[in-house]
Parts: structure tokens; sequence; C-alpha cells
């Protein structure tokens, strides 16, 4: 779907298949607190900010594609805290809902190993939405890469 | 581009929404059925219990007490339009403040408790407020999340010692949740307004209870399995407000019940 003018280095790969790696490594080590995984993000894509377009899309999707992971986490870790401090029964809403972001938690690790796996390949691997969105953010005119 | 972004967008909310109803249409939690229990078991049911609990305990025989109790609590009922039950009240000779129901209308009260209420009308508040619980089916609500109600029938039936202390351990010691207790408030201020007693005593009592909570921690029951705090306070006097009741009183000797025989 999206094309490079050019074929990325070793380096870049490394550092591209990374960027899964290290946001699924925060999100999962962050679960009790997901707000500090959207610092965290945002503070690896600072580091990334200065990379090639190759790196740099990867990087952002993997980070925007963790935005609604953390709001989802976010929400479960707040309702579930939220119960047991009043010490109300615990609902089938919740239960279904936390089974739905466990759901949604597997399946952004399952992309997030493919896509690691496709950018260690040089690919530009995109998912739905965060893919378009990461190359329509990557665009800079004065870059002649992208 | 940007078209299929919004399509994709609304894929992933629609799925998300989408996964989480159709999750929430299975049923994780059991519902608390209502029960297929006749007035008559759950009379035999309670009787057992209270039978079991004053075997190991000192009942208050003392005639003034029983029928200072006695007529505050008929003073209750004959403000209850269900008619469902016949309270019977046993005062337990013991310090703690606690107060619980069992099934049928039976009401335990501690002498701890008669001894921390300042007036009448707080006692007629926590024995209306276990009257809630009883015309709610409470204490039956919180069993059956444990134990079937067959088993607990059967148990009866059977005078299985055994699985009759666990079930009275159970009604003893286990927490209504918040939405009972709330009920069960609602309940008393109600009756209350009906028998012409300020529901005002009520929150009194359960404002006490709380400013005293660190020094007599180890008896307060009552707190433990009514867990009280402001906004329960708040939500006794909001249901109050603005609601016409002629006061009257409760006719009995408040002295003769605080110095009970010991």
């Amino acid at each position: 779907m999206f094309e490079l003018s050019y074929i990325p280095t070793e380096s870049e790969k490394e550092n591209a298949s990374n960027a899964y790696i290290i946001t699924l490594m925060t999100v999962t080590l962050g679960l009790p607190f997901p707000i500090l995984n959207l610092f965290a993000c945002i503070g690896f894509y600072f580091l990334m900010r200065k990379k090639t377009p190759f790196t740099k899309f990867h990087a952002l999707q993997a980070i925007t594609s963790q935005v609604p992971i953390i709001l989802m986490n976010s929400a479960a870790v707040i309702w579930t805290i939220g119960i047991l401090f009043r010490k109300t029964a615990i609902s089938n809403e919740l239960i279904s809902f936390v089974i739905t972001v466990v759901i949604f938690n597997v399946t952004d690790i399952a992309y997030n190993i493919v896509a690691a796996m496709k950018a260690r390949d040089g690919l530009l691997y995109s998912y739905a939405l965060f893919g378009p969105l990461s190359w329509m953010l990557i665009q800079d005119k004065s870059n002649p890469h992208v | 581009m940007f078209r299929k972004m919004v399509f994709d967008f609304t894929i992933l909310i629609v799925s998300f929404f989408g996964t989480w109803y159709l999750l929430s249409q299975i049923p994780f939690i059991k519902e608390e059925k209502d029960f297929e229990i006749s007035l008559r078991q759950e009379e035999e049911i309670g009787r057992i219990l209270r039978k079991i609990f004053i075997a190991d305990a000192d009942t208050i025989d003392d005639e003034e007490v029983k029928s200072s109790v006695n007529k505050m609590t008929r003073f209750l009922e004959s403000e209850l339009d269900s008619g469902k039950y016949t309270y019977r009240i046993t005062v337990i000779e013991t310090s703690d403040i606690n107060a619980f129901s069992l099934p049928g209308g039976f009401i335990i009260i501690y002498s701890g408790l008669i001894d921390f209420c300042k007036t009448p009308e707080e006692l007629a508040g926590v024995i209306a407020h276990e009257m809630g619980h009883n015309e709610n089916h409470d204490v039956l609500k919180r069993l059956a999340k444990n134990i079937s109600i067959t088993i607990i029938l059967n148990s009866v039936i059977g005078s299985d010692k055994g699985n009759l202390d666990d079930i009275l351990q159970q009604v003893i010691s286990t927490k209504f949740d918040r939405c009972q207790e709330e009920l069960a408030d609602a309940f008393a201020v109600d009756l209350m307004l009906h028998s012409g007693i300020n529901p005002e005593h009520l929150a009194h009592f359960f404002e006490r209870l709380l400013d005293q909570k660190p020094a007599i921690l180890n008896q307060l029951d009552f707190l433990m399995t009514h867990p009280a705090d402001d906004k329960r306070i708040e939500a006794i006097r909001g249901r109050a407000e603005g609601r016409y009741f002629q006061e009257q009183p409760l006719e009995v000797y408040w002295p003769g019940l605080k110095e009970h025989p010991r």
C-alpha cells in the first residue's frame, strides 16, 4: 500500500522492529497504571522523531495502535478499582468489559509480533487505520525519501 | 485515504462495543433468583438457626427487657403493610455492639447495642433496619450466594448440625452489599416516619458509631457487618427530608431496658 523510495538499512529494520517490542513491553509491564504507558509512548516517539521515514513509520504505527489499548486498559483498571473501593458487587458488564479488553490486548500483541517480524524483513507492514494514520503523520514534503 | 480511515475507525469502535455487548449477554454472574421458598420454610430456617445461636449464648430473659423490646417491635410491626412476618427479637447478653436478622422475622440484638443506644428511638431505628433486611430477603440472598437454598432447607429438615453451624456463621459474619444496606436504611426511614419516629435518631446512631470507631473497634461488630459512612448517613437524612410525620413517643421504660439485670 505504501512505498518508500529507498531500501531501509539493517539498522533501520532493527530499530523499526524494536519499536513494536518496546511499546508492547511498556504496555504489558505498565498494565496496573496504563496512563504511564501513554507517557512512555510519547517519550519513545520523541526518540524516534529524528529517525528515517521507515523507522518513524513503524514507531508511529506502534505508538498510535497503543492509544486505544491504553484507553481500554485504563477504563478497565479504573472501573475495577472503583468497585473495590466502593465495595460493590462485580457486575456482568464489568466482567464482559474486561474480557473484551483482554481480547483486544491479545489481538494487539499478535499484530505487534507480526509487525515486528515484517519490519525486520524491511517491509512497510500496515495496520488498518493506524497504518494510514502513521503514513500521514510522517509525510514531509521536504523529505524526498517519503 | 481519509474516508478509509474513518471507516476503519468506525469498524474498531463497533467491534469493541459489539464484542462487549455480545459478551455482556452471557450470564457470568449468577442472577439472584426470587426464592421459591414458603414463609413457613423461611420461618423454620430462622427458628432452627436461632436455636443453634442461643444454645451457646447468654440470652436475657428479664421480663422488663423482653416486654420493652416486644412493645417496640409490635409498634413498628403495626405500621408494616406486608404483615409477612411476626417479628421475634432475642436479646443476647454481650458487650459487643451488634444486631442481625435471621430468616423468617427473627432478629438477634446484643445487649451492647442497647447500652450503646442513647434513646429508645435509636434502638427502634436499628430494629427497623433489621426488619428491612428481613422484608427484602437479604439474609437468604446472602446465604444463597454460597449455599443453595435446597441445601439450607435439607440441612434444616435433617438437622445437619455441621451445615447449620456454617450457615449460621455466614449469617453472622458476612457483610451485606452496599445496595442491600441502602435499601434496609430506606426501609427503616420509611417505617420510622410511618411510626412517628424521627429518622434523625438512626442517623445519630450511625454518626456516634462512626465517631467512636477507634475507641471501641473491637466491639463494633455492627459497623463491621453494616459498614457506615457519611454518604449513608446523608442518604438517611436525604430520604427523610421534608417528609411530614407526627412524632409519637415510644412508650417503653427506657431505664428499665438500659439497666437490665446482668
